[in-house]
């Protein structure tokens, strides 16, 4: 997996929730887990447009209290299938645990970050790293990134991917125990 | 450094000598518990991976308490569907239907969950296994990653030290600290809440049974706590010793633990709370809207469910009855419970008062599948939650309060305080 995503910084303020800030609510209750569906709903509520606008290697930044609210992971998956990160200066522990969950590149616990871009400045994360560089403003921070453990579930794909590969290991692991 | 009695659950469930809040680590569940709503969905999910069993049948345990009536034709297919994947998989312990009764409460009352252990549990409200000095953390969705490896990564959290001294006066009950506390920490009194864990400690836990400490573990669970724990002590020996079993060990608190923060809180400075309808404020009830007619009133839920509540209940209901006009419905915990209830004349009592005996589960707090509320109806009752909709319709209020004050209200067909009529709280 490649950790570093440059494009363009779309900055957000604090206390934005997952539902209905991220996406829909309506999509988390209906448990639509296909990005196809989810991707056009991105953000609507919050920056209608958003979908059209961002791509691949653009970096969602976020203040306090950011992706708040019940953890439904919707949102996150539409950016991971989009390829876009997400850093933010904090998230609550399920928001964390979904975005894990999800196979999301993000960084959260980022004091300040949001205070280092303005909307559309272009970005570069390394989020095995943790260095934040403002290429508009040629600010640069260092933040601690995640777990090295939680990056490799993300690596996977998230929690399913972690779990298809294990059992492939289990699986094969039988294989030749049986042919012993 | 010394460790809180959170971190060293969690580190002697991870084969780890120490851990400290922030490191990532596997641990090793005892017991792994998914609620009826999650079975056949979890064993759907799994399929789709290509996995066809779970770790080891002998620690998962199935229970069915969300929806113990199979109130439409979905939800009796629901449950067949789950009687078909605890065969396939094999568990042993799968409580059907008229079986245990609500799963954060009669696994304690069983001695399935004792003392010293440590869960991972599908449901948020298995906070309330800290009432009796196990630690049980929650997974939601991720329980399938559980099922299949054992396993799965947990952050150590920041544990907060709440002192209790003094005594709740008349008509006060845990329920009213859980609600206030609750409230103070959303409110930002408190400092950061989000996954913390609470650690109780001080001398008013002598006089605070576990049927108290189960109310006020779960209390604490919505804002977002990760656990609440009660150190095993006199008060849990005797609990385990009341139902005839042994066993268990203790974890506590090292001298020298390092808390995120210390809390101290004189219980008997403290007066019966309500929850206004939506869930986002918490008055005293004195504050709240006294004398409001209600059309709905229930007692029951994982936090509220236990023989004690039930007999705090009972006092208020002896030789009176239940206001024309109102509906009263009573949800028992567990099977137990109602057995012990009979015994003891408490049903007879209920009955006698014209209320209306619901068998054990979550009751109308799980959705509104059972005795829900109409358009523009009034509830108060001791719910786990009252946001708008959460038992029926959108458009019904309901306020949350503690056993006493439900009661209380039941009998007057109005919000009343407990301490006004003849009954103790």
């Amino acid at each position: 997996m490649n950790w570093i995503y440059r494009g363009r910084a779309h900055k957000f303020g604090d206390n934005v929730p997952l539902d209905d800030g991220f996406i829909p609510f309506r999509l988390a209750i209906g448990r639509v887990t296909d990005p196809d569906k989810l991707i056009p709903h991105l953000f609507e509520d919050v920056r209608p447009g958003f979908a059209t606008r961002a791509k691949a290697g653009d970096v969602v930044v976020g203040g306090a209290d950011f992706a708040s609210g019940k953890p439904h992971a919707q949102g996150f998956i539409a950016l991971q299938a989009m390829g876009i990160g997400v850093i933010c200066q904090n998230m609550p522990y399920n928001s964390l645990r979904a975005g894990v969950s999800s196979g999301l590149a993000f960084m959260t616990g980022c004091d300040g970050v949001a205070d280092m871009f303005d909307d559309g400045d272009e970005i570069q994360v390394d989020f095995a790293t943790g260095r934040v560089q403002n290429l508009t403003s040629g600010k640069t921070r260092d933040y601690t990134p995640l777990d090295q453990s939680l990056r490799d579930i993300i690596a996977t794909g998230g929690s399913k991917g972690l779990l298809r590969k294990w059992w492939a290991g289990q699986s094969a692991a039988q294989t030749v125990g049986e042919a012993r | 450094m010394g460790q809180t009695a959170i971190e060293k659950h969690l580190a002697r469930a991870s084969g780890l000598d120490a851990v400290v809040p922030g490191d990532i680590v596997h641990p090793d569940p005892e017991l792994v518990i998914v609620h009826d709503g999650y079975i056949a969905a979890a064993h759907r999910e799994l399929g789709q991976l290509g996995i066809d069993r779970v770790f080891d049948p002998e620690r998962v345990m199935f229970v069915t308490d969300h929806d113990v009536i199979h109130a439409t034709p979905l939800a009796a297919e629901r449950a067949r569907q789950n009687r078909r994947v605890a065969q396939e998989w094999g568990i042993t312990k799968f409580y059907d239907v008229g079986q245990g009764g609500q799963g954060h409460i009669f696994p304690m009352e069983e001695g399935i969950v004792r003392p010293g252990m440590f869960l991972l549990c599908y449901d948020m409200h298995c906070t309330n296994f800290g009432a009796v000095g196990a630690l049980a953390l929650r997974t939601g969705s991720e329980i399938i990653t559980v099922l299949a490896q054992g396993t799965i990564w947990v952050q150590v959290p920041h544990t907060i030290r709440i002192e209790l001294s003094g005594r709740f006066a008349p008509g006060v009950m845990a329920r009213d600290l859980g609600f206030r506390l609750a409230a103070d920490f959303a409110g930002g009194l408190y400092g950061a809440y989000d996954y913390r864990a609470i650690e109780f400690h001080g001398p008013a836990l002598a006089d605070l049974p576990v049927a108290e400490r189960i109310a006020l573990c779960n209390t604490l669970t919505e804002i977002g706590l990760c656990a609440s724990y009660f150190a095993p002590d006199d008060q849990t020996a005797r609990w385990y010793a009341d139902r005839g079993i042994a066993g268990g060990s203790t974890v506590t608190a090292d001298a020298d633990a390092k808390y995120e923060q210390t809390l101290s809180i004189d219980l008997s400075g403290l007066e019966p709370q309500a929850v206004l309808p939506g869930g986002e404020t918490t008055v005293p009830l004195a504050q709240t809207d006294l004398g409001r007619a209600i059309d709905h009133a229930y007692l029951g839920s994982c936090g509220s469910g236990t023989f004690d509540d039930l007999l705090v209940a009972a006092d208020i209901l002896r030789g009176k009855s239940v206001a024309p006009g109102t509906r009263f419905l009573i949800t028992p915990g567990s099977t137990a419970t109602i057995a012990r209830m009979e015994r003891e004349g408490l049903g007879d009592i209920f009955r006698k008062a014209g209320a209306i005996l619901l068998p054990a589960g979550c009751g109308p707090c799980a959705g509104g599948t059972m005795g829900p509320l109409g358009p523009g109806e009034t509830s108060i009752c001791t719910a786990a939650v009252n946001n708008f909709g959460r038992m029926g319709s959108k458009d019904a209020d309901i306020f949350l309060a503690s056993p006493a004050t439900v009661a209380a209200s039941a009998v007057a067909g109005v919000i009343s305080d407990p301490r006004s009529i003849n009954g103790k709280g």
